[in-house]
This record gives structure tokens, sequence and C-alpha cells, in this order.
């Protein structure tokens, strides 16, 4: 008689046995973020990785930073009056809005890459809620020692051909969320 | 049809972590029966549940077809006309639909009849696809069911299969869920069946979804999407900041997504009315009509009252003989009149509960049966997932 289920079932990502990338199944790496280079030193790290992450850093904010189409949007994501306009070159021709440079990631151990930060803003509560990759991964509450999972803090990638906005979908589910009635599927 | 009570496994709980199944007991809650089965007759199975669910679901997608092109019915369902030609775009290009879960009143006598359709983000693919197989295996290495016991169940291979049939898309296959725990595990587990049908993949949760100012959606490298898995309703994206933007994406084949937009007009409870319409007195179809429509008379005092856009059982009343059963909720708006099922009830040592089959949907063919019971006539979140067996 044919038998009525699968004849195997193998997982590559869920489960046990296979590497298991959920968030949180490979470790994080121990790192810092900085304002600036004497901030870096004084807390004890080595003074050459201070300065070549910095410069780095600095080095690709115009590329990477996350770009809006308008200063309300990017203020949604940075802040009042932390936006400003983006430079022709990193534009195909658009007009971008980007956040200041507010510090930098140091590289370390081989598994993160040096990078810039900058500071997260939280509309609903008015306030600055961390220190982000230019890809939104958050990173430390502060300036100071900390650590990411690699995989969240590989290179980032340029962002200069066009403008991106987020945050556009997700907010029924929140508020069902919020609502206390759990998943919505059905 | 049968319920069994099985020994209880030590280290269950344990076991269902192994598995990443982390919602196994979500907030201490009861939800994975593991103490328990569901034992069918596999002849009555193919004859009572199988041949009805493939006739149901080729009766649906012809309904879909022809829906997609009627502003009359379109309107019937309260989609909005400013998503009428996308929809319409959708459906003629053949966007691929990968799954949906039928809910089906069966008692183990005569065809089973559907309730609903969840054509767009149907839940418990993970506990029916994977954790029931393997709790299959558990339980027959363990001698508490026979060696040759079996499942009705290939939903995992039936959806890798189904992953190959995707057109090279030029980028990932991109999968978002939102907040909720049990469904970053559900999109996690459809993305590991399309890496194993060879797609590259990711997660980029929904919130984090970008939109660039050359109208194309981007993970959170701001790389391109092309091919999007969302475990997200397409009503609620429709109403967000994004969705007019989404609209014309789909509109014009710039972006493919899974569930496709124009399985929203099944996962839609008129669509129940309209498929009464078409195929009255059909055995495997419950009388349902339109609250509003003069014929809905015709069921008399007692029926169930669902909302088009309802989910997970809320708003829905049922008006039986016993009495009301309700489900609070969110959701309003104009609501389907349909007949109640005969839906069995078991005694367990928890007290008694009414048991209502899931059948699952590859493409337009029934490959699995999952099982949920509730101590409420109305299966909700709160209800029981039963893991089965044919004997």
């Amino acid at each position: 008689m044919a038998m009525k289920r699968s004849r195997k079932i193998t997982l590559v990502l869920l489960g046990g046995v296979a590497s298991g990338a959920l968030a949180g199944c490979e470790d994080p790496a121990p790192t810092a973020v900085y304002a600036d280079v004497p901030s870096c030193i004084r807390d004890g790290q080595p003074e050459g990785v201070c300065r070549s992450s910095f410069a780095e850093a600095e080095g690709q904010h115009a590329a990477v930073a996350p770009k809006y189409a308008s200063t309300a949007e990017c203020e949604t994501d940075f802040g009042p009056e932390q936006c400003r306009p983006v430079d022709p070159a990193h534009t195909n021709g658009g007009v971008g809005f980007m956040p200041f440079f507010a510090g930098y990631l140091l590289a370390g151990g081989g598994r993160v890459a040096a990078q810039p930060a900058y500071r997260g803003y939280d509309p609903a509560t008015r306030r600055y809620d961390g220190l982000y990759t230019a890809s939104g991964t958050r990173l430390s509450p502060a300036f100071g020692r900390t650590s990411v999972y690699p995989s969240n803090a590989s290179r980032p990638s340029a962002t200069r051909s066009m403008t991106v906005s987020r945050g556009g979908f997700g907010a029924t589910g929140r508020a069902m969320s919020g609502g206390g009635l759990g998943g919505f599927g059905g | 049809m049968r319920r069994l009570s099985l020994p209880v496994y030590p280290d269950w709980r344990a076991w269902c972590a192994e598995q990443s199944f982390d919602f196994a007991e979500p907030g201490g809650e009861g939800y994975w029966r593991d103490d328990a089965a569901y034992a069918f007759d596999l002849t009555a199975l193919e004859r009572d549940v199988e041949g009805p669910a493939d006739e149901l679901l080729a009766m649906m997608d012809d309904l879909a077809g022809r829906v997609a092109e009627s502003e009359r019915d379109l309107a019937f369902l309260g989609i909005p006309s400013d998503w009428w030609d996308a929809i319409r775009a959708s459906r003629k290009r053949g966007d691929l639909s990968v799954y949906g879960r039928m809910d089906l009143a069966y008692d183990g006598t005569g065809p089973a009849k559907l309730l609903e359709f969840n054509a767009d983000t149907p839940t418990g693919l993970y506990e029916t696809g994977a954790v029931q197989w393997h709790w299959l295996e558990r339980r027959k290495a363990s001698g508490d069911l026979p060696a040759d016991a079996d499942q009705y169940n290939r939903l995992h291979e039936a959806l890798i299969e189904r992953w190959r049939a995707f057109p090279p898309h030029g980028g990932p296959l991109v999968a978002s869920s939102g907040p909720e725990p049990e469904d970053r595990v559900t999109a996690e587990y459809m993305r590991d069946l399309a890496q194993q049908a060879g797609h590259v993949t990711g997660h980029t949760p929904i919130d984090a979804i970008g939109l660039t100012s050359t109208g194309l959606l981007v993970d959170e490298r701001d790389q391109a999407i092309r091919l999007w898995f969302k475990l997200y309703p397409w009503e609620w994206l429709a109403t967000e900041v994004f969705g007019p933007a989404l609209r014309a994406m789909v509109a014009d084949g710039r972006v493919i997504v899974v569930e496709p937009l124009w399985r929203s007009v099944l996962s839609n409870k008129g669509m129940l009315a309209l498929l009464w319409r078409d195929h009255p007195g059909h055995p495997s179809l419950l009388p349902t009509y339109a609250e509003d429509d003069p014929a809905a008379v015709k069921l008399g005092p007692h029926h169930a009252e669902k909302p088009f856009f309802a989910r997970e059982g809320h708003n829905v009343r049922l008006i039986g003989p016993e009495g009301v059963t309700a489900r609070a909720g969110p959701y309003g708006g104009r609501a389907v009149r349909q007949a109640l099922a005969a839906v069995p009830s078991f005694d367990t040592p928890e007290g008694r509960v009414h048991t209502v089959l899931g059948a699952w949907a590859v493409g337009n063919a029934f490959v699995a049966l999952s099982v949920r019971e509730d101590a409420s006539r109305i299966t909700t979140d709160d209800a029981w997932f039963v893991p089965h067996v044919l004997a």
C-alpha cells in the first residue's frame, strides 16, 4: 500500500542538526562603538585599530548611509535636525536626505567590519534609542563596548542609486499584537 | 474517526525545543497535544476527505479566475476598486500559489464540508509538515504506535517541489513575517523549504522592508526583492503606507509575491456565498449567503455568522440550538451567514472538545491533513494542535 506521508524530512535552517540559522544560533562577537578616535584610545583599544576603523567608517559614510526622499522621513528614524542633503554624487540625480555620521564600529577579529554608526530615534517616545548600522541593526544603547552577531554587522553596501524609506509595512500587525490577538494567520 | 490517548512521552518539551518548535506552549498555555492522536481509516479518508478536498480546490480555483474578471463579484467581496486591476493582472499572469489550508467539518461519516479557506496566510504549517511527522517517528520508535503506522502528510516534500516551479527571478527569495514568534518560525520553515528547492533566501521583518524612490521593495541591505514570501495578510498591506506602491508593483509584475494577490479573493469569507451560488446543493458545501441577501432566511434561526475579513475565529458567532457561541474581536463589516456544520466532539481529560480538520493544499492538490480541537465550538488560536495517524 502506498505510503501517504513524506519519505524524509530535512531541514537546513531550522531544527537541531543543521547550522540552524534562526537569529541567535551564531556566537556574538565582542566589539565597540565610539564617537571618535580619542575616546576609543582612552577606552584601552589598540590605537592602530581605532584610527583605521575610524578612517574606514568615515570613508564609507557618504555611500552607505540610509537615504530618504524627504527630511521628514529621515528625521522619523534619526530625530529632528539630524539630517542633511545628500551629495548629488551619491544619488542618481534625485534629491536625498541622510543622517549625520555619529560614530563607528570597531573592526574585530575578522568577524566584524568597521563601519559608520548612526544615532537612532524613536518618534513615539521622542528619545534617542541607541546606535545603529547603516542597514538598521542596533549595535548598542550607547557608545562603548558591546557585542554583535557577525551576520548583522558585515560590510555595508552602498545606497547610492536610490533613496529608501522604511517602516511602511507592519503597523496593523503591531496593533493586533498589542491587542493580545496573537498570530494573525487563520 | 477516533481519538486515541497515548502515554505521556518523557521530555516532550525538550524534544519540541530541539525542533525549534518554540511555541509548543505559548505563554505556558496548551497548544501542541503530545499525548493524543486522531486515528482515521484510510479508505474512508480517501472517499470522504481526499476526493472532496481535490474537488473543492478545483472549484475555488475556477471561481477565483472568474471573480478576478468580475467587477460585480469584486464589489460584492468588499475589495476596494483601486485594487481590481492589480488582482486581474496577478491572476492573468498566472502568479503561482504555493499553499493554503481548508477548514473542513468531518465526523467520520459522509463527505467533509468546507467551513472556510485560508488562502493567503494559513497557520500551522510547521506543525503539520514537520513536527507531526517527527512525532509519528518518535511514537513508533517508542512502541506507542505500530511499526507500520502512517500519516496523511506529504506537505514538506510537496512544498519543496512547488518552490522548484518558480521561474528564475534574478534575486533571492525574501521571507517576511510580523512580530509573533510563531509566525517567525513558520516563515523560517517556508524559507528552509525554498532553499532546499534551490532558491537563495533571506529573512527581512515586515516592518524593515524598504521602498525605493525608483519603486522597488528592498531588504535590509537595500537589495531589490523580486520574489517575496510574506506571512502577512494582503488586506493589511493594502491599507498601510507602502500599500499603493505595492499595488503598482503587482500590477506590472515588478515583484512576485507569495501568496499572490489574486488569492485574496478566496481568503475572503464572502467567497463562500459565491461558491454556494455557483454550486448550490454540492455535498461538500454548506449553504452560505451574504447576511443581507433575502435568501439568507432559508437558513433558519440556527446558523453561523462570519465577517468577510475576520481571522482566527474572531467575531464569529454561532447561533445553535444550545445557544449562542461568540468570539470577541476587532473585525466588523459585512458577514456571511452559513449553515451550521456537524462538527464532532470528543471527551478528553480536560473536558469536551470540538474537532476540525485542516486540509492542506499545495498548488491545487490536497497533500496533508492537520487536526485541531477546541473547547469552544469556534476554532480559535486557543485551539490545540493534535497529530493524527492512519489506522
